[in-house]
């Protein structure tokens, strides 16, 4: 059967547009009987109170979550980009019990949560120097960053599109747990995004919470 | 989809090929549908670099400032520096400096693309023995210099007049290595200081302090107070500051052209070239027959032989201004309390520039305005000297010097070439520049040592007694260049110099002294650390010293007139060359900055191009209209470049501005030709630069140009009954009265509305413009185009009317040559109420927010361009091209605000990220925006504080003080109903 219609739409181009409506039916078949992935979305953590898993707009559902077909991969949630070092919050955050601010220490005062300072990492790291060979090739590489006088080139997970100005400072202050956004972040190793940062999903947490919905609050 | 993008360039025409034609286009379209949502042009993958080590003091995403001085021009202005991430992104006047107090002109704010600048020299060059120049290492570069310091050869070091420390250093480097210092500017203020020294005492060498705001007259000659001359934006303060009170200052202005100072005048008295020495005459004549002769007898014997044949008639024959005129403006003198009489700019740098001056200083004499409106206790010093750099350049071509050094300041373009300093140059065996560009001069140059520009170097500045003001580096250098006091101290030899490894040291040891003088409690390092953060040290000025008084001041007793050159002139032409330093360019130094190339002249609204200003009834005669290109020529050279023909020149005038017209120093500067005014300048035997001093012939050349004019459509100079700027005139009736025409139209009408009239909760953003303070100088353009990455688009494109600029600063001339009205207004959005654009709009993209103001949303914006259509302010722009920043110039966009992309609208949006700053401040504090706390880059450039924002809903704001004034009103308002967040107070003018 598979030969005889590839045959014919070989044959006769005027079942294109057929093909590519099974194609998209089956890429949102496919896409929401990714179970496993919903429930890894789950156990990363469920926005309290907000209505499934903060999702609001139809298109902002897993479902048709057009990223994660048609790409960019970067803007999807689960998107993974592999790091310069593994660094893991699990063992920084979990077993060694650091506060967040620690190291993200201009989170509640600049509008950018930036990366801390390689200078910050050497803080603990001149120190400490890891317990298993994997974690002592992975901070040498720090080592040599710090002593080459160069920057870590961190892949970005969580990228704002244009014209949006999203303020860190703001959202701290008002008392938005990281884990709202950033998902049960103590529990990566790897760090991935967990939300769709799309408009949606930004409009339902304000509208929750009475913050300002006025267009400028984030466009200017 | 499919971008078009541009490299800005002047005068390139084949910009509109570069992108897809329309069919190519379509045929494409097609394609790129199929493949867009799979291959979808997104940056999402990004790369995070954090800094290597921290500084808790410099959080990422916030600003940084610094306090620094303007080194643009000698005036002084403090500024400050607003950094991200270690890069200069917005230059703002400092509000604690004496002498601007907050504002900054158009060249000030520019400075930054000159640090910017893509044509930057970018590490040290040698010229190889092809002429072609070879980047070197400094270490090679230093070696070469010291070699050739090392014997006994003459040498000297040519640079523009400097002040403070560098000044101190410059003078001891060339004791250290047996150089001669020469300093030269072209617009040098030596022959006030001279006659300021004749009149007032030998010990008063120098440039007297003026204050505008204490005068109830002010006769001006020629001087462009309100543009470049000495001291702009702390003159235009203070001309302001009294225009705003009850009783502003009246102002008689008397040119040859209509400047810019001219049309903020009440009176201006166009006159024929050269005869403003007469009319001083006339009118100190008048005034010691008033009765004002306070002055030794002896000197008053002088002048009555002297002014003998001078009568007002006579005088106004000749200089073909109305007796009446005259008589009203020495009248005027003799009444008011104190007055102000000065005389300057390049329509007074004539042969008879010393007397005029003499004349000025000794009206202000008469009339007792030393200690009131002139201030002799903060002069000055003249430093350009340029009868030295005459004998100097005349010295090289007999061959005595061998060696000369040379700093950015272009001697070569601003020397006329008649000076023969382009022969004398070539002559040297070694000529090192310290320029910034491969300008003129510097092409000329065997070795180049870049120096860093202001804004990466240590400096300091004393303009006058009590203030020494600081320059600090802001950021480390763009490219590989030294600060000029690093290099000096590099090459020094003796151990005094030595002793100092930078520059810094140098400065800090020059700080001691000031230290000491200040009488201050505090140790050094505070002292030091206080002056950083503050800009510098400011005292108390001095009290006024006894005058001296000089009995005797040679005063010619001719009828002088001014005598132009005329050298192999065939015709007999009447026409004389009048070059003016304008506010796009000055001199010449701002041309190779696109931001003042494409600022629209405030006259002639001329952008992108040089032009030449010619009466009506000259160029009638010669069959010229505006837009045809003409030849303006003398036995010294020639100029080819489009007419402007207006009303506001004399009939024997032709204006060009200087400054355009470089063959080398950068690809703005060079894109704008029509040659160099600086060599149609004939050399002569006086000692200082007569700019005003040539006749020349006039000829239609073949061809037109298409000029890039913001106001060149058909009456678009007219206001009509639009009333768009409107003037109330004072004494006619009260100030603040209109009359009984304008009274319906003035602000405060009941908004007749058939919907529910929009409230807001909070906050409603709103502006006051003063149209009585407002000189139309352009800073809050500049200052637009700097805060909101607005591009320059170039002279092409202007020429299609898609300029980018958010704020226009529009010019109506209503009136005649005689009975002048000249209007300028800044225009931005209005941020209307009832706004036009907004119902217009199919995807919401603009729309009236909570705080009052009409938003730009650029993520749904489609490009329509429906909102452009309907908006009746026509403040909308659309981007019709994406334009490339050539690198490094990308580092000054503000990160604040996004560069738009091709096919979204944008406009004016009240500076909408500075006001979230503020509520972000306030939130952290609890408590609401201050008023005052929140100023849009306009609002914070304007030298005379003639913008006013603020919270219209607080009614104890300024704003909603000033938008309730009697002289307020809404441009259009009255019959649209748009109800505009800005208002307007109405221009004050005197009529008689």
């Amino acid at each position: 059967m598979l030969g005889l219609i590839s045959s014919k739409f070989l044959r006769n181009n005027r079942y294109y547009p057929f093909a590519l409506l099974v194609i998209l039916l089956c890429s949102t078949f496919v896409g929401n009987s990714f179970a496993e992935d919903a429930a890894g979305y789950q156990s990363v953590g469920k926005r309290a109170g907000v209505w499934n898993d903060g999702q609001a707009a139809l298109w902002d559902l897993n479902i048709i979550d057009h990223f994660h077909y048609f790409g960019p991969v970067a803007r999807a949630r689960g998107h993974k980009p592999q790091q310069p070092i593994k660094f893991s919050h699990v063992t920084h955050v979990q077993k060694n019990k650091m506060e967040c601010q620690f190291c993200h220490w201009t989170s509640a005062k600049s509008p950018y949560a930036a990366i801390p300072e390689v200078q910050n990492c050497m803080g603990c790291h001149s120190l400490i120097g890891g317990t298993t060979p994997e974690q002592q090739a992975e901070i040498t590489k720090i080592k040599e960053y710090y002593t080459k006088g160069e920057p870590i080139p961190w892949a970005k997970v969580h990228v704002m599109p244009d014209y949006v100005k999203f303020n860190h400072k703001r959202h701290v202050k008002a008392g938005v747990g990281c884990q709202e956004c950033h998902g049960q972040i103590q529990e990566m190793d790897e760090v991935e995004r967990v939300s769709s940062m799309k408009m949606g999903w930004c409009i339902d947490c304000h509208r929750e919470r009475g913050a300002n919905i006025d267009c400028t609050v984030c466009h200017h | 989809m499919q971008k078009k993008s541009l490299t800005i360039l002047g005068q390139n025409d084949n910009v509109a090929s570069e992108g897809l034609s329309r069919r190519s286009f379509l045929k494409v379209l097609g394609a790129a549908t199929a493949t867009t949502a799979v291959a979808c042009a997104d940056k999402a993958d990004q790369i995070i670099y954090p800094n290597v080590k921290g500084d808790a003091t410099q959080i990422p995403g916030l600003p940084s400032w610094y306090s620094s001085t303007c080194t643009q021009c000698d005036a002084g202005c403090g500024v400050n520096y607003k950094t991200y991430e270690g890069r200069v992104v917005i230059v703002e006047g400092n509000k604690d400096h004496p002498i601007n107090k907050g504002g900054l002109c158009a060249i000030g704010h520019s400075a930054l693309q000159d640090h910017y600048d893509p044509d930057r020299v970018r590490q040290p060059l040698e010229k190889d023995s092809n002429g072609v120049f070879q980047p070197i290492t400094w270490k090679a570069a230093y070696s070469k210099i010291k070699q050739a310091i090392a014997d006994d050869s003459k040498r000297a070091f040519l640079t523009r007049p400097l002040s403070g420390s560098l000044e101190k250093l410059v003078g001891e480097w060339s004791t250290d290595v047996a150089v001669e210092h020469y300093a030269y500017e072209p617009l040098d203020y030596a022959q006030l200081a001279k006659a300021t020294a004749a009149v007032y005492g030998a010990e008063y060498d120098g440039v007297p302090h003026y204050d505008f705001s204490k005068a109830e007259v002010v006769l001006n000659f020629g001087a462009d107070f309100l543009e470049t001359w000495i001291s702009p934006c702390e003159y235009s303060r203070d001309w302001a500051k009294s225009r705003k009170s009850k009783k502003p200052v009246r102002v008689f202005q008397v040119e040859p052209r209509l400047s810019l100072t001219g049309a903020n005048a009440d009176h201006h008295l166009k006159c024929k070239p050269g005869t403003e020495l007469l009319i001083a005459k006339a009118v100190l004549k008048e005034l010691l027959s008033r009765g004002k002769n306070n002055l030794p007898a002896s000197l008053l014997g002088e002048l009555e032989v002297s002014l003998a044949e001078i009568t007002i008639d006579v005088v106004a024959k000749l200089s073909n201004v109305k007796s009446e005129k005259i008589v009203s403006a020495a009248q005027r003198l003799a009444e008011a309390k104190t007055s102000l009489v000065i005389a300057g700019g390049a329509s007074a740098k004539t042969n008879n520039e010393y007397e005029l001056q003499v004349i000025c200083a000794l009206i202000n004499r008469v009339l007792g305005n030393v200690g009131q409106t002139i201030n002799l206790d903060r002069l000055r010093k003249v430093k350009s000297d340029f009868q030295k750099v005459k004998s100097l350049i005349a010295e090289i071509n007999d061959n005595k010097y061998s060696v000369l050094f040379v700093d950015g300041s272009n001697p070569l373009f601003t020397i006329p070439s008649d000076y023969k300093f382009g022969l004398a140059i070539k002559k040297l065996d070694l000529v090192v520049s310290f320029a910034s560009h491969l300008d003129e001069t510097s092409k000329e140059a065997h070795l180049i040592l870049p120096a860093s520009s202001s804004i990466e170097s240590w400096g300091d500045h004393q303009p006058y007694a009590g203030v020494s003001s600081l320059v600090q580096p802001a950021m480390t250098p763009v490219f590989d260049t030294v600060g000029l006091g690093d290099m000096l101290l590099k090459l020094s030899r003796s151990e005094e110099l030595k002793k100092f490894s930078e520059f810094q040291d140098y400065l800090k040891a020059q700080w001691q002294t000031i230290h000491a003088g200040a009488g201050v409690a505090e140790n050094f390092e505070t002292f030091w650390k206080k002056s950083l953060e503050r800009g510098g040290y400011f005292a108390d000025p001095i009290s006024v010293a006894q005058l001296s008084i000089p009995t005797s001041v040679i005063v010619t007793a001719k009828l002088d007139i001014a005598s132009f050159d005329s050298t192999k002139i065939q015709q007999k032409s009447e026409l004389v060359l009048l070059p003016y330093a304008s506010v796009k360019t000055f001199d010449g130094r701002a041309a190779n900055r696109p931001w003042m190339q494409e600022l629209p002249d405030p006259i002639t609204k001329i952008a992108w191009d040089t032009w030449a200003e010619i009466n009506t009834k000259t160029a009638a005669a010669k069959k010229i209209k505006t837009g045809d290109l003409v030849k303006i020529s003398n036995y010294y050279g020639e100029l080819q470049v489009p007419a402007y023909v207006t009303d506001h020149v004399d009939e024997n005038v032709i204006a060009v501005p200087l400054g355009n017209g470089h063959s080398d120093f950068g690809r703005y500067a060079s894109s704008v030709g029509g040659g160099n005014v600086y060599n149609m300048i004939p050399s002569d035997k006086a000692d200082h630069l007569q700019l005003f001093t040539t006749h020349v012939e006039l000829k239609r050349a073949l061809g037109k140009h298409k000029v890039a004019n913001t106001q060149d459509v058909k009456d678009s100079d007219k206001q009509g009954k639009r009333e768009i700027a409107r003037t109330s005139y004072i004494e006619t009736k009260v100030p603040g009265a209109h009359d009984d025409h304008h009274d319906d139209h003035h602000g405060h009408h009941e908004p007749a509305q058939m919907y529910e009239q929009r409230i807001h909760p909070l906050y409603q953003w709103g502006m006051v413009v003063d149209l009585a303070a407002c000189t139309g100088c352009s800073a809050c353009v500049t200052a637009c185009y700097a805060e909101n990455n607005i591009p320059t688009v170039g002279r092409k494109i202007m020429t299609e009317g898609r300029e980018m600029s958010w704020l226009r600063l529009e010019r109506y001339d209503d009136g005649t040559s005689e009975d002048l009205q000249i209007s300028f207004i800044p225009a931005m959005c209005q941020h209307c109420q009832n706004a036009p654009c907004e119902p217009v709009c199919p995807v919401y993209a603009t729309y009236h927010n909570e705080d009052g103001m009409n938003v730009m949303v650029y993520n749904r914006c489609v490009g329509t361009r429906y909102c452009a259509n309907n908006c009746v302010y026509k403040q909308r722009r659309f981007n019709w091209y994406e334009y490339e920043l050539p690198e490094p110039m990308e580092m000054q966009l503000n990160p604040e605000v996004m560069k738009r992309t091709a096919g979204v609208m944008e406009k004016c949006s009240f500076c909408v990220h500075r006001i979230k700053d503020a509520k972000d401040h306030a939130k952290d504090e609890g408590r609401l925006v201050a008023d005052g706390e929140v100023q849009p880059a306009c609002v914070k450039s304007c030298p005379t504080e003639a913008l006013v924002f603020g919270d219209l809903n607080d009614p104890n704001s300024r704003v909603s003080k000033l938008a309730k004034h009697d002289r307020a009103y809404k441009i259009l308002d009255h019959h649209l109903n748009t109800q505009p967040s800005v208002s307007y107070l109405d221009n004050l003018k005197y009529k008689a």
